[in-house]
């Protein structure tokens, strides 16, 4: 089950299975309802996320631009090597800020 | 403006097939010329139609009054134009008109040129009310909304995506110690914000992502602007849009230094705070302890250590008490029972009540109380507590053998109650100090009696809640003067 | 060891405490001497003669950390075992406390005295091992 919690002001996501094709859809509802409050500050804990496609790719940018409409942002944390690889070769990396754990992201946004 | 780029808009010019005014009016004159020239000719050199010359007369006459009449009817609609024009020319000095009713008017004829008059109306009229009602409708948004960001008490920046300033709010100018917008125009921002290149890990590190594709960016910097420490929150952000258009960032700098050092008074006092806890909770464990782990201890020792363990507890609950008010009353969550309050008989039971712990200091405890006190409104227990916090202090900080006085008097408007001993005193830099939380002189320091530096802060915080006064008088080695002052009848601020 | 009860100096701002724990340490059967903060218990550490020093960590004038820091400086009399103790909370690196003034033991208040003296004595007994070797 992908937990959903708020810390303060910032929503935090921590799927628990790949960002794919398969389970993008639903992690999606879930995260639009979550983040419908207040200023979307979003953290993306990917600590235990195997593996994105591209599908969790699309997403990402989605839920970036969608939050940045909303004047917050999206950023992500603890990425395994593979997953990091794929957001830097992708570009995606690029446009989302990578933190190296949970703490450190949450700070970002003090 | 707009108006007339319309207007010169190249259109295409239709050739009208049919015969311009010009020549109309000519041909009919020719007509009418040559019907004469010919009536006349034939009137000249056909004898036989001499008797018909009056008759040809009438027809030469009726030839030029149709001539006359074809021209009329010719220029008929350039007349109604001429007409609407002059109509609208005159609008101008008669200022009595309505102006609505002199605007030129679209007119009937079949003509063609009434055609190109209606259409050229039509024209100017959507020029002049459609699109400029549009292009009013922009200027008044985007007006308003320059307007509000010049109005905004924001610091906030737009600069294209090198971060060279393109537009700076007052605001930001401000922060930024710059003379005015002028000042920072074109100038690199992140300079302005001193994240610079060069070679430091961090600062690469910040300006890479400032300057890279992340929408938003969140950032702190310490600034000095001509000499004074400044702590900024940067959150930056790209502009969106279509490609190509307004390409950008937008930046928002926020002044965190008050909130910054409130957030540091605050974890000194918790780390204090804490620490004034932890004191007496240690000296209550490490005695329990020693009663309950130590064998063979004499009566004598388990008493002293037992009444340890007791005064110690007392210091922990006031402490509590104490630290609760403080903070509630800085909080202004205070809740304070206002009620009619007769000090005498306070005043009274305190000073019997500290006739004890002053004679095991052998200290002379007295008082002066007149006969009579007006009374006050205020709230008994917390009155009580700044009082008895406040006598404790005479007591505690007087060495043995000396002097504690507690006297009242009536001062205009105001019950003055006097503490004053002969302890060591409290030298003049200090003096100011005291009533800080959690602040402790040198000679307090120095004492044996153990203090946490709330009581005083407390006991003020209480007078002022009743609308009262505390203050000082002291010299070093002479004694000190605590005076507490109170109003008669409570001037409360609720107005009870 | 020449001495043959060794002397613990206990630098406490705080009488009360101090008072309890000068009471367990000197049950377990040494010698003990008080200091009220740090430049008084500096003050008798150099006039030598003290084989364990236990110091509170926040003291006026000088803190725990200063005067070990001038004990370390001084040269004449080489520094002792020592345990701080301290009412900080876990913001402390006691750690690095540890390895920089090679201390027996960092301990937090409330600590029990009892805790303090075991500790104490069995610091100075493996010293004493030490030492007849």
């Amino acid at each position: 089950m992908t937990s959903i919690d708020r810390r303060g002001g910032v929503t935090v996501i921590r799927p628990d299975q790949p960002l794919q094709r398969s389970t993008v859809e639903a992690l999606a509802v879930d995260v639009a309802n979550a983040t419908r409050v207040g200023l979307p500050l979003v953290v993306l804990d990917l600590t235990e996320t195997p593996l994105i496609d591209s599908a969790g790719l699309e997403w990402l940018l989605d839920l970036d631009e969608q939050c940045g409409g909303g004047g917050g942002c999206v950023c992500l944390c603890a990425a395994n090597e593979l997953c990091r690889d794929i957001l830097r070769i992708t570009g995606v990396g690029a446009t989302l800020r990578h933190f190296d754990d949970l703490t450190e992201a949450l700070g970002s946004f003090a | 403006m707009i108006k007339l780029s319309h207007l010169s808009k190249p259109r295409v010019i239709r050739v009208d097939r049919r015969w311009r005014i010009t020549t109309r009016v000519g041909i009919a004159f020719l007509a009418t010329s040559l019907c004469l020239v010919s009536i006349l000719y034939v009137s000249e050199t056909v004898a036989s139609l001499r008797p018909l010359q009056p008759l040809l007369w009438v027809v030469a006459t009726a030839c030029c009054s149709f001539a006359g009449l074809v021209s009329m009817r010719t220029v008929r609609t350039l007349r109604d134009i001429e007409s609407e024009l002059l109509r609208h020319a005159g609008a101008d000095s008669a200022a009595t008109v309505k102006e609505v009713a002199l605007t030129p008017r679209h007119i009937i004829a079949a003509d063609p040129i009434c055609d190109g008059w209606n259409r050229l109306l039509d024209l100017a009229y959507a020029n002049a009310q459609a699109p400029p009602r549009v292009a009013a409708a922009l200027d008044h948004e985007a007006v308003t909304l320059a307007r509000a960001m010049r109005g905004l008490p924001v610091a906030w920046v737009i600069t294209d995506s090198d971060a060279r300033v393109r537009y700076i709010s007052q605001v930001a100018t401000a922060i930024l110690g710059a003379q005015d917008d002028t000042a920072c125009e074109g100038r690199d921002l992140t300079q302005l914000l001193g994240i610079l290149d060069d070679g430091d890990e961090a600062e690469n590190n910040d300006l890479n992502e400032v300057l890279g594709p992340v929408r938003m960016v969140t950032l702190r910097r310490e600034l000095t602007v001509s000499g004074v420490l400044i702590k900024l929150r940067v959150v930056r952000t790209r502009l969106g849009g279509r490609s190509g258009d307004g390409a950008g960032m937008a930046w928002v700098l926020q002044d965190i230094t008050q909130q910054q050092l409130a957030t540091e008074a605050r974890d000194q006092f918790l780390m204090t705070a804490t620490h004034e806890f932890r004191t007496p909770l240690n000296n209550l464990q490490a005695y329990a302890e020693a009663i309950v782990k130590q064998d063979g201890l004499d009566l004598e020792r388990q008493k002293e250590f037992c009444n340890t363990i007791y005064t110690e507890a007392n210091r922990l609950a006031r402490l509590v008490d104490h630290l609760l008010t403080v903070s509630q009353m800085e909080a202004g969550s205070m809740v304070v029972h206002r009620h009619e309050l007769d000090l005498l008989p306070i005043l009274e039971q305190l000073v019997e009540h500290n006739q004890t712990p002053a004679a095991q200091k052998q200290i002379t405890l007295t008082s002066q109380f007149p006969a009579k006190l007006p009374t006050v409104v205020g709230d008994r227990d917390k009155l009580h507590a700044a009082l008895v916090n406040l006598i404790g202090n005479a007591i505690k900080y007087t060495p043995n053998g000396g002097e504690v006085a507690v006297s009242t008097i009536v001062e205009d408007e105001w019950i003055r109650i006097d503490f004053t001993d002969t302890g060591v005193g409290i030298p003049l830099d200090e003096q100011s100090r005291v009533f800080d939380k959690f602040f402790r002189g040198e000679q307090a320091i120095a004492s044996t009696e153990p203090g946490n530096g709330i009581g005083l802060a407390f006991s003020r915080e209480i007078a002022r809640l009743h609308e009262g006064e505390l203050s000082l008088r002291s010299a070093v080695g002479t004694g000190s003067t605590f005076t507490m002052r109170l109003p008669i009848g409570g001037k409360s601020r609720s107005g009870i | 060891m020449t001495q043959s009860v060794p002397t613990v100096l206990i630098v406490e701002d705080d009488p009360v405490f101090r008072r309890v724990m000068s009471f367990t340490v000197e049950r377990s059967g040494v010698s003990v001497e008080i200091a009220s903060n740090g430049q008084e218990g500096f003050q008798r550490f150099i006039q030598g003669g003290i084989d364990f020093i236990v110091t509170d960590l926040q003291m006026p004038r000088w803190s725990g950390i200063d005067m070990l820091e001038q004990i370390f400086q001084q040269t004449s009399v080489a520094p002792v075992p020592t345990i701080l103790c301290t009412a900080k909370g876990l913001e402390l690196d006691t750690e690095q406390l540890i390895s920089r003034f090679g201390l027996v033991a960092v301990l937090r208040k409330p600590f029990s005295p009892r805790h303090l003296s075991e500790l104490i004595s069995e610091s100075l007994s493996k010293v004493e091992v030490l030492g007849h070797d």
